[in-house]
């Protein structure tokens, strides 16, 4: 299938990549459906894109947390996650959002809401920890 | 909006699963102790308009390319 995008025009996507979030984002609540763009297991580049299936003009950069911050570590009450259905830990995806402001190098990344995604059936959502160990807004050069 | 009078002590039901106790009662604040199942997910306010805002944020209006941001990262791990 095709989906529109403000940023790279029409993508073709295969429907099997696309990734429920049936609670949206936080301020994107009507949003339910994404595609992650980029290539995951890329090490030298760990940006990847969260783009609305529905929203030409929505669109996330992306980065895992462990690359800011090595030692990071989240710890979520089982069953806030039900609705992932969760059998395996280990297909279990954690990104966290990007500001980018107009200097690249003051950007910053969302280590204290990350997103969930379970890779076993595509489905997400995004979560806020109940500590203060992380920030919303981290700066990704200075950590 | 349901207002309801409470004194120190005293709880609020809602629904079947979740309590709200005022415990004590400060200047200018309040202590409130919540008892709710584990799947009810409890956050202060002003911290999901702080992650909405940064979200709404994120949607870069300009086309960022993937090497100006590995480049960045590059710098990151030559600081490490």
């Amino acid at each position: 299938m095709i989906i529109k995008s403000k940023h790279f025009g029409n993508i073709e996507i295969e429907k099997k990549e696309i990734i429920k979030f049936p609670n949206g984002l936080y301020g994107f609540e009507d949003l339910k459906e994404f595609v992650l763009l980029g290539d995951i297991n890329d090490i030298d580049n760990p940006f990847k894109w969260l783009h609305s299936i529905n929203d030409p003009e929505v669109c996330f950069v992306v980065i895992d947390p462990v690359h800011i911050d090595s030692d990071y570590c989240i710890n979520i009450e089982e069953k806030k996650l039900n609705m992932l259905k969760i059998n395996d830990v280990k297909k279990v995806l954690i990104l966290s959002i990007v500001v980018i402001p107009d200097s690249l190098e003051q950007m910053t990344a969302n280590l204290k809401s990350p997103i969930i995604i379970n890779t076993e059936n595509n489905y997400g959502m995004q979560i806020i920890l109940d500590n203060d160990k992380y920030l919303v807004k981290q700066s990704i050069l200075n950590k | 909006m349901l207002v309801l009078t409470r004194k120190a002590g005293e709880s609020i039901v809602i629904g079947d699963n979740i309590e709200l106790t005022i415990l004590n009662l400060g200047k200018g604040k309040v202590q409130i102790g919540i008892e709710a199942p584990q799947s009810v997910n409890i956050v202060r306010k002003e911290v999901i308009k702080e992650v909405e805002n940064a979200n709404r944020e994120s949607i870069a209006d300009k086309k960022y390319n993937f090497e100006d941001l590995s480049e960045i990262m590059k710098k990151k791990k030559g600081k490490a």
